[in-house]
């Protein structure tokens, strides 16, 4: 078969791969082992779309808010969320007696020394309950690795400055809150 | 499959990247073939492949801050995003009554068709490689379906010197193929 030939039959393959996704066999194996071939190639993403799409990261590459997100505090904090949010909710419910009297204080429902004796004498309770919710959280962390001391140093060095910090955010913002409003 | 000093060295590449956005640009040059292979075998269809292809490496840039190497394939982390990406054109689609056909196969049946997603991606990557105008007309007559007419005149050459170069860029995508496999 001549060149000519075989090139016609190959490009006849292609057309019918082109115009209805399917292949055809030209009845010649050498030709059809190409067009087998050049059905892959149907779809084949244009040059355009994928320079356009490019550009796209490029420009969003050089913006300030990316530049802000992959600073590494923020990447950080990002990946240590859900450790940073169990922090929060333990040292919310440490300050809870802190917070609950403000507002009962702030919405006159008692007097600014009743709220006083109530945090004072419950301050503790509450305070218990958190290292409770603490120690569960943290027995929540290691059920996969398992209760092995290894497990729970990996764990405490990896989480615990995200955990503790949340912690001591949140209950010190409690704290700080009824000291400013002379409760405490 | 990836060895452990290329799984490394896509392990700095990600870590660059989230440290340095601008970066990303090289995760995309090497992932681009892949996802849209990916894109284009589970949705049949080039238009549907380029949207999930654009949403897959947005959703991929934005959340890349987040993404935490534990020794996977980072395409493995990118055919989620996609295989998402996908369900939600197809429900998009399917809402607003434009879906021409059925989306592509179940989960389960699409583990099995992944080697077809990696054999297209390693072909249109191939592509990239080919000599200037044997891939100038590959990339017409596939990626802009233009008839071997319009090639011609777009490269100002005889429609036979197209069908020669069309040719021989089949074949020569044929013998690299076979040289990879080895």
């Amino acid at each position: 078969m001549s060149e000519q030939l075989r090139y016609e039959k190959l490009d006849s393959s292609i057309e019918k791969i082109i115009s209805s996704g399917e292949f055809a066999s030209s009845g010649d194996e050498q030709i059809d082992a190409l067009a087998r071939l050049a059905s892959g190639l149907r779809g084949l993403p244009s040059a355009e779309f994928k320079a356009r799409l490019a550009a796209e990261f490029r420009k969003e590459g050089r913006s300030n808010l990316s530049r802000v997100t992959a600073l590494a505090p923020f990447t950080w904090l990002v990946r240590q969320r859900a450790f940073a949010a169990a922090g929060g909710t333990c040292g919310l419910a440490a300050g809870a007696c802190c917070v609950s009297g403000a507002i009962a204080s702030v919405t006159g429902l008692a007097t600014a020394a009743a709220v006083t004796n109530y945090i004072h004498s419950s301050i503790p309770y509450f305070f218990g309950f958190s290292v409770v919710m603490l120690l569960a959280c943290l027995a929540w962390s290691l059920r996969p690795q398992g209760f092995t001391p290894r497990a729970f140093v990996v764990t405490v060095r990896r989480h615990g400055l995200a955990f503790g910090s949340a912690y001591v955010a949140v209950f010190g913002a409690s704290m700080a809150l009824t000291m400013a409003m002379g409760l405490y | 499959m990836l060895n452990a000093k290329q799984l490394e060295a896509e392990r700095r590449l990600i870590e660059s990247s989230q440290r340095q956005p601008r970066h990303f640009g090289r995760l995309y040059d090497r992932y681009f073939e892949r996802v849209y292979g990916f894109a284009l075998t589970r949705a049949g269809d080039r238009t549907a492949a380029e949207d999930i292809t654009a949403e897959t490496f947005r959703q991929a840039f934005e959340n890349l801050p987040r993404f935490e190497w534990r020794g996977v394939p980072f395409s493995a982390w990118l055919f989620r995003i996609a295989a998402n990406a996908a369900a939600d054109y197809f429900k998009r689609a399917s809402r607003e009554g434009s879906l021409p056909e059925a989306p592509g196969p179940t989960d389960d049946a699409w583990e099995s068709r992944l080697i077809e997603v990696e054999t297209r991606a390693r072909l249109f990557e191939l592509v990239r490689r080919l000599p200037k105008e044997q891939r100038q007309v590959i990339e017409m007559r596939f990626g802009k379906e233009k008839s071997v007419r319009e090639v011609a005149q777009g490269m100002n050459k005889t429609e036979g010197a197209v069908k020669a170069l069309q040719h021989r860029a089949i074949e020569s995508l044929r013998a690299r193929i076979g040289d990879q496999n080895e």
